[in-house]
């Protein structure tokens, strides 16, 4: 367990515009002050596969044309400058076939999330997945 | 009719009035009319023969109780002695849920109506009941009772002479209580057919709803996301800011409302959903379109409208919508992943053409006019069989038009529909 850390480099990766708005929001909300959005998964996919950008935490959705979320946790894991990055699935389907999550289990998918979600939700996660202590939390904005 | 038959397996669950499952019990009751008592003891002896001899009563009821030689034909005998009483018994059999499948009917009974006026009253309430007159006097013609009772009920009766032997009376009765039943067998298998189809045609609609579930779930969890993300960031924010975000959530709302009437236009539930109206075609393939906007964009297939001539035909846009996602999911199937799919809307005068075209590999020959039958299907077990037949249903049935699957000469499968501008048209 350890303290937050928020210059965590985090990548979103979501094709759906307004949902990577609000997991952006939510997380400079949450004091993260070092996002990645990728607008599409190819390009989350060259992110990830280029590791000269470091990168602490993905949030990918699942269901997304040509590059789904599981590529991209593949690409992930395959790449030997990426350990330790860890990985958060978002996904609407509340009932996800056996096939997707054996898969996803096989490589080491870190957490799912399950749209839609508040902010406590996902700063839940992201300090379970991170192991972090509680502490940091909402800023206060003005 | 229904109080004949007994339900020996409810295999469908609690549908109440379901008839699937349901058997037919043997109605062998038999009605005998006759004011001479010798004769009745006759008829007793013959149809229901019993060790122990009744005292004789203007009405009773027997039953003969199975023996080796004729095993199966129980025969439940009511025998009446004069025209009041038997129509008595008749009338309370009819209350009570069971006719009389046939009668003896003597045709002299002693009043001014006879056999022939009782068997004409009670075919009012009971039409299908067999008659057999039994009479010592030839005193009317086949003609005079065919008149009498009515052509439609030819086949319902016939006639013995007195005196009558055993094997007569045994024979026509095993024959008359066997057509009974077999012709109510019959009609309950034709209402159990018609039943089936209705049900399969269901469960095909149900599985195209379920493949568009699956899109609309997903829609779902993004606008709801965008709707509680608002609400969650800007509750703690300025009011200019929250106004903001009220904004987009009522947007989201919107949107989500939209999609929620279209996917019950699909599914059924909206309103008036079974009735022929004066339909934009070019509306109903946008709305399939945007119910598989997820479908086709997770299969990365392109959607190219070649012609959308706006054009207004009589049509049931529930069903159309059914059939055009039908058509785009079969094609989406045939290309696995990435591919293009075609659709145009032609103005052809009295009529509109619909054309769905992939770009899949197409079919074989030999296997194009199989492939319109039902549960024929390429995709194994992923496919009913059932869409393009139900397509084609819709398309033919209910909307008088036709349907076509051709091999595109440059590549792959189209679906041509060609439904008639006014919901009449001519086959051809």
């Amino acid at each position: 367990m350890g303290k937050p850390l928020f210059d965590l480099p985090i990548l979103v990766v979501d094709d759906d515009a307004m949902v990577r708005g609000v997991v952006v929001e939510y997380l400079k909300d949450l004091g993260f002050s070092n996002i990645l959005e990728a607008k599409n998964s190819q390009h989350g996919l060259k992110l990830i596969q280029n590791s000269k950008f470091p990168l602490g935490l993905v949030l990918s959705d699942w269901e997304m044309p040509g590059v789904s979320g599981l590529v991209l946790l593949k690409a992930l894991r395959k790449n030997p400058g990426r350990k330790g990055t860890r990985f958060i699935m978002i996904t609407s389907q509340r009932s996800m076939e056996r096939f997707k999550i054996t898969q996803a289990a096989q490589w080491a998918v870190n957490a799912y999330i399950i749209k839609p979600f508040t902010c406590d939700v996902l700063k839940e996660k992201i300090w379970q997945v991170m192991g972090w202590d509680e502490g940091g939390g909402t800023q206060a904005t003005g | 009719m229904k109080n004949t038959a007994k339900k020996l397996s409810p295999q469908t669950g609690d549908d109440s009035g379901a008839l699937i499952g349901v058997a037919h019990n043997w109605n062998k009751r038999i009605l005998v009319v006759d004011d001479e008592p010798g004769i009745c003891e006759s008829y007793a002896d013959i149809l229901a023969p019993k060790k122990n001899v009744l005292p004789l009563r203007s009405t009773r009821t027997l039953s003969r109780p199975p023996n080796e030689a004729d095993p199966g034909y129980e025969f439940e005998v009511t025998i009446c002695d004069s025209y009041d009483t038997a129509w008595e018994a008749f009338q309370k059999a009819q209350k009570d849920g069971r006719p009389f499948a046939m009668g003896f009917f003597d045709v002299m009974l002693g009043a001014e109506k006879d056999g022939y006026d009782l068997v004409k009253e009670m075919h009012n309430l009971n039409p299908d009941l067999y008659a057999v007159f039994v009479t010592a006097y030839n005193d009317r013609t086949i003609e005079s009772i065919n008149s009498h009772l009515g052509a439609k009920k030819v086949d319902r009766w016939d006639y013995l002479n007195k005196p009558f032997t055993q094997g007569e009376i045994l024979q026509k009765a095993r024959n008359f209580i066997t057509l009974w039943n077999l012709e109510k067998e019959g009609e309950l298998k034709t209402a159990q057919l018609a039943e089936a189809q209705a049900r399969l045609m269901e469960g095909e609609r149900m599985a195209s709803v379920a493949a568009v579930a699956r899109g609309v779930t997903h829609e779902f969890g993004n606008i709801l996301m965008q709707i509680m993300g608002k609400a969650d960031l800007c509750r703690k924010k300025e009011p200019q800011e929250m106004k903001a975000g009220l904004e987009r959530i009522l947007e989201a709302s919107q949107r989500a409302n939209e999609i929620l009437e279209k996917f019950k236009n699909l599914s059924g539930t909206g309103e008036g959903h079974n009735q022929k109206d004066w339909v934009f075609p070019h509306h109903v393939l946008d709305e399939a379109l945007d119910l598989l906007e997820h479908q086709l964009k997770t299969a990365n297939v392109k959607v190219t409208i070649i012609k959308r001539d706006l054009v207004k035909v009589r049509a049931n846009a529930t069903s159309l919508l059914q059939v055009l996602v039908n058509l785009s999911i079969n094609a989406v199937h045939a290309m696995g992943n990435s591919g293009q799919i075609d659709y145009a809307i032609v103005n052809d005068g009295k009529w509109v053409e619909l054309r769905v075209r992939d770009y899949g590999p197409g079919i074989k020959r030999e296997l194009l006019d199989k492939v319109l039958e039902p549960f024929f299907t390429t995709k194994g077990k992923k496919g009913t069989g059932l869409g393009l037949s139900i397509s084609r249903e819709i398309v033919e049935m209910e909307h008088r038009g036709q349907l076509k699957v051709v091999n595109h000469p440059v590549k792959g499968l189209e679906v041509i529909i060609r439904i008639p501008v006014d919901g009449e048209g001519q086959y051809g």
